[in-house]
């Protein structure tokens, strides 16, 4: 072997090394989790619906056979279903917000991973990011939309005018 | 009643007798249902069970709606009301472009002034012909008769709209943030009446529309069961499909038209 090859081979190396390293790590920063090891904003239950590495790991498989199990068969049973997830994990912080997961540099446990390692699903862009709680009329977040579908009938008719050139205007 | 009963409204083979074709499939789940009333005597069969949450649908039900439009109030909506709040409807840029799973459609015979309010939603076909176009087998109908579109399929193509005849869908044009947790939905893909599905399978027995109705003129059940409010109501009073020309046998049927 040429020896004045051997630095760059080490450099090869190491670099190597290192980054299959990180990414074993695991180099996104995952959930916020307290002096405890808590998860923060802290899940309504003890226990996730699989042991932590499993449903680390795994939780997108579960996800997506579960969503074939429910839209196709009508199994609607809670373990994998997304909206449990949310439902558990989408908790109000200590000021009682509830983080979205397209917030930049979400707080939301969903988005907590993905955003850190790139991971885009579109899967929020349908499903709410917000628990069943949140919808109950006395802890509705004092969003327009959530106020909007509360109105009476009366002021929920669909709003359209025509402006000069008739074409249609929308109206604030 | 005899086969070959025909339908004065429609001059089609009564609507009845194709609910009874279709049943005669079941021969085998109708005696269970008849053996345990046997066995139990005294206890009325609820015409709708809740299902265990982990099994699957199947054909021995087909959920479908009787609607009375002599009984819906002249310009009422309670029913399209109750629907978009269930489903997070809200209204964005008018009703245009807005999705109406339930439209309110009033006819009018101008000769007589006589005027009919009524609602309008997904006929729930047993051959639909939005499954039949749909070319990424998003648009598909379940066990139990309900046609819902796989939005995790959709590509938003919109030949199903173009094929039904009921001008029941419609496409989500606008990114939406406030769904509900009942009803995902979202912008690209097309959606119409599921019939409540996730609470026809959590056994409610009812949709939200049906729920609203105060005056009694939506009723939900089970066309497969002959002892289904539906059902006996079917036969002792009839009910007209929409369009029977198509031969579609939808799971929607009106009276008073
Ligand atoms: C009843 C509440 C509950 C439900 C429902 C639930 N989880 Fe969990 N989940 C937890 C708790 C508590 C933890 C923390 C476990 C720990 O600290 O090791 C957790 C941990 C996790 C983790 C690992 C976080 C990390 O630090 O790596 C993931 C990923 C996760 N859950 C995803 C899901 C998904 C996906 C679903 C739905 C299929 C779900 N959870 C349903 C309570 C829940
Ligand atoms: C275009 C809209 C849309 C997108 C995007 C979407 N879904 Fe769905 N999803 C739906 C609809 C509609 C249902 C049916 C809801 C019902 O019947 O209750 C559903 C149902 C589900 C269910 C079963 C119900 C539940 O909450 O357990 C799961 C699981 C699911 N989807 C997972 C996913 C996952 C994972 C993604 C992202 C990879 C995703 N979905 C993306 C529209 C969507
Ligand atoms: C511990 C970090 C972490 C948490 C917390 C987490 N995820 Fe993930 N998730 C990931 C990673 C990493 C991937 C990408 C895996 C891959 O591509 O192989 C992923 C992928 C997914 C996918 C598959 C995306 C696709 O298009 O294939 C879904 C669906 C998903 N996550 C849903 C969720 C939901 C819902 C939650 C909240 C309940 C959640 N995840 C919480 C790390 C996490």
């Amino acid at each position: 072997m040429n020896i004045r090859r051997l630095p760059r081979l080490l450099l090869t190396a190491t670099l190597l090394l290192w980054s299959i390293g990180s990414y074993a790590a695991g180099n996104y920063s995952g959930p916020d989790r307290d002096e405890n090891g808590n998860i923060v904003p802290t899940p309504k239950g003890e226990k996730c619906v699989e042991p932590t590495d499993v449903i680390r790991a795994n939780h997108m498989k579960f996800l997506l056979h579960q969503r074939d199990q429910t839209m196709h068969k009508g199994i609607r049973t809670k373990q994998h279903s997304l909206k449990e997830c949310i439902n558990c994990h989408a908790t109000p912080d200590e000021n009682g917000k509830i983080a979205r997961v397209f917030d930049e540099d979400s707080k939301h446990f969903c988005a907590s991973c993905h955003q850190a390692a790139s991971v885009k699903l579109d899967c929020f862009e349908c499903h709410t990011d917000r628990p069943e709680d949140a919808f109950s009329l006395q802890k509705l977040p004092a969003d327009h939309a959530m106020s909007e579908r509360l109105a009476p009938a009366a002021s929920r008719k669909p709003h359209v005018v025509l402006n000069s050139q008739g074409q249609q205007d929308e109206q604030k | 009643m005899s086969r070959n009963d025909v339908d004065s409204a429609t001059g089609q083979n009564s609507s009845v007798n194709r609910i009874d074709q279709y049943r005669r499939h079941f021969v085998g789940g109708s005696i269970a249902a008849a053996a345990g009333l046997a066995l139990a005597p005294g206890l009325i069969l609820n015409s709708v069970q809740a299902k265990p949450d982990d099994q699957a649908v199947s054909n021995k039900n087909r959920w479908g709606l009787l609607i009375d439009t002599s009984k819906c109030a002249e310009g009422c909506t309670d029913c399209v009301t109750a629907c978009n709040k269930k489903h997070g409807l809200n209204p964005v840029h008018g009703e245009l472009t807005d999705a109406q799973w339930i439209r309110h459609v009033t006819l009018k015979n101008k000769q007589t002034g006589h005027q009919i309010d009524m609602p309008m939603m997904c006929q729930h076909c047993e051959f639909p012909p939005c499954v039949d176009v749909c070319p990424t087998g998003a648009s598909f109908k379940r066990k139990d008769g309900i046609v819902l579109v796989d939005k995790h399929i959709c590509i938003g193509c919109r030949y199903c709209m173009m094929a039904c005849p009921y001008k029941a869908r419609s496409f989500v044009h606008e990114a939406h943030t406030d769904q509900v947790p009942d009803a995902p939905r979202g912008k690209g893909t097309v959606e119409s009446c599921t019939l409540c599905v996730d609470m026809i399978d959590r056994g409610d027995g009812t949709t939200a529309c049906a729920e609203a109705c105060t005056s009694g003129a939506i009723l939900f059940g089970d066309l497969n069961d002959s002892n289904s409010e539906i059902s006996r109501r079917l036969s002792s009073e009839g009910g007209r499909q929409l369009r029977a020309e198509l031969s579609l046998n939808t799971g929607v049927r009106y009276q008073g038209l």
